[in-house]
């Protein structure tokens, strides 16, 4: 008899690469990789119903359902979480949010103590993530959200107990010149899979009505209101 | 019988309805985000955009809850996917396409200025076209002629401010708060409407429309000329310094110099084509004057109006549910790559 295991997905789209994973009932991993949603048109629901078509599965057989939730851009985040919020409630499934830090660093594959992952970099600050844990077990050490803003004045401080550093291209220059080995990020959603597979299996799941995207800072239209009137 | 779930979130208002065959309204919620940018005396995109996404959810079940329905009692879905806020409208087509697919519905895109056309019928009789439609808002001042529920043609439009934005602007300018429809009505009405001589831009023959000579021209007549430029600019005169008399007397003077420009084009259109009647929607056809001054235009061309009410003035979703309908009625539908746009070619 073959052993059927429940279908879950993953939605990864909160940065510039990302993409969408399946678990398919015969146990394999369906991937399609995409680069970031446009303002023009998003690429993620084609890429879910082709996904889920090809695999043949049916969306009334989903199980789970997995998003990123950032930081990140902001038009990637939030068709995600749209989605992931409606998915959630229509099907009457279980939702799992997941920080992008973590998705990095389980993507990340070398054995590393703990990595420090910098995201969402902007006006010399960004979000700092720190990971510890083995692949396939890694977890958050910061608060629910898994990362606080630093400045980056405060940034070599904050990385001190880190062994490895995952940052992109946003990496404010004045947070340059730390002595750890740094790699690019990897947003697979092969990880996000994994990882929402296992939040699945522990209970760590979200009400749609309270999933939302982690935001480093107020708009920056609030930011410049307050900077006058000040 | 076709039940379709509206969704509707192109500007500073969260919204889900659900309309049958449509024209009946069988629920229609709509959440503001108004207290959430009075404070900027305009909506900021960014906070709009993260409104949305904590609203549209509750927003929906509350229509369903309201309507006493299942999400699988739906027949369609609807959702306004231009024009707007991009980040705003995201939101919303984002949720669509996922209930759509989801629930193995169909999924089509309305537009946002179009359904403000289609709202008239809400509630009402069926639209006899070819119609005139005019639509007047924060975002958009319009005239079109509308053939069919699918096509409609734009004869005219704003060529720079909304009719609705000047009015934010004036309430602005007076102080009166926001949002500025509502807030200069009000101020209005106690107000003197020859007291201050204020501009309707001439655009020569065409429908078209301007109303930012009218909002400098307030400006001027309520503070003074200018000296200085940019941030250095100062006024002879602050707005604390008219009486509570001189200040309605601006209002009335400014709102009914907009609604001249509105009621000018409209008789130009009327006499132009040839139509069934006017269809007039938008949150600045709430406006009382404006509302007698449409109805006196079409008395005169013997034409029957056909105004929103109230309820249907304002960005809501029940309009897009009931245009959705009507264009799911025709056979259109969109796939899952249906796109949000923040302007739409005429």
């Amino acid at each position: 008899m073959t052993h059927v295991v429940p279908a879950v997905l993953a939605m990864e789209v909160s940065q510039r690469t990302g993409g969408v994973a399946l678990r398919c009932p015969d146990g394999s991993i369906m991937v399609e990789r995409l680069t970031s949603s446009t303002r023009r048109g998003d690429a993620l629901m084609p890429a879910v119903e082709s996904l889920l078509k090809e695999a043949n599965v049916s969306p009334a057989s989903l199980s789970g359902v997995g998003v990123s939730s950032g930081p990140g851009g902001f038009t990637g985040l939030r068709i995600g979480i749209a989605a992931a919020k409606m998915l959630g409630w229509a099907l009457e499934i279980p939702v799992v949010s997941v920080p992008t830090a973590l998705i990095a660093a389980e993507a990340d594959t070398v054995a590393q103590p703990v990595f420090a992952v910098a995201l969402a970099g902007k006006d010399d600050t960004c979000w700092l993530s720190l990971v510890e844990g083995e692949p396939g077990h890694r977890s958050l050490l910061d608060g629910p959200d898994g990362g606080r803003l630093v400045e980056a004045d405060a940034f070599h401080a904050a990385v001190a107990g880190a062994t490895c550093l995952l940052a992109d291209e946003h990496l404010p220059d004045a947070m340059a010149g730390h002595a750890l080995p740094c790699r690019p990020p990897d947003f697979d959603p092969r990880s996000l899979l994994e990882i929402t597979e296992r939040f699945l299996a522990e209970g760590n799941v979200v009400d749609p009505l309270e999933l939302l995207p982690i935001y480093p800072r107020d708009p920056e239209a609030v930011r410049l209101w307050d900077a006058r009137e000040q | 019988m076709a039940l379709i779930l509206g969704i509707e979130s192109s500007c500073d208002e969260t919204a889900a309805a659900v309309v049958r065959d449509g024209r009946h309204v069988i629920s229609n919620v709509v959440a503001t985000q108004h207290e959430l940018h009075e404070r900027y005396s305009g909506v900021v995109p960014e906070i709009a955009s993260r409104a949305h996404l904590e609203r549209i959810l509750p927003v929906i079940q509350e229509s369903l809850r309201t309507a006493s329905l299942d999400l699988s009692d739906i027949d369609g879905i609807a959702v306004g996917h231009e024009p707007g806020l991009i980040g705003s409208l995201l939101v919303g087509l984002g949720a669509a396409k996922a209930l759509a697919w989801s629930i193995s519905r169909p999924l089509v895109g309305v537009n946002h200025v179009h359904a403000h056309l289609w709202s008239p019928c809400l509630d009402g009789e069926p639209i006899t076209f070819p119609a005139l439609g005019l639509v007047a808002s924060g975002g958009h001042t319009a005239l079109y002629l509308m053939r069919d529920p699918v096509d409609m043609s734009m004869i005219g439009s704003t060529i720079d401010d909304a009719v609705g934005e000047a009015f934010d602007k004036a309430a602005t300018i007076l102080e009166a708060g926001y949002p500025g429809g509502p807030a200069i009505e009000s101020l209005a009405s106690g107000g003197h409407e020859k007291a201050l001589k204020l501009p309707v831009a001439r655009l020569g023959d065409n429908l078209n429309f301007s109303y930012s000579g009218l909002k400098t021209a307030l400006l001027y007549a309520v503070r003074g000329r200018p000296e200085g430029r940019g941030k250095a600019v100062t006024y002879p005169r602050a707005v604390s310094e008219l009486s509570s008399q001189e200040r309605s007397d601006a209002a009335a003077s400014f709102q009914a110099a907009a609604i001249a420009a509105l009621i000018r084009n409209i008789n130009r259109a009327l006499d132009q084509h040839e139509v069934t009647c006017l269809l007039a929607g938008g949150g600045v056809t709430a406006n009382s004057s404006l509302r007698r001054e449409l109805a006196k235009i079409c008395q005169s061309h013997d034409r029957p109006l056909r105004l929103a009410e109230p309820a249907y003035c304002v960005d809501n979703a029940a309009m897009i549910a009931g245009l959705g309908g009507a264009l799911l009625e025709t056979g259109m539908q969109h796939d899952m790559d249906l796109a949000a746009a923040a302007r739409v070619a005429r």
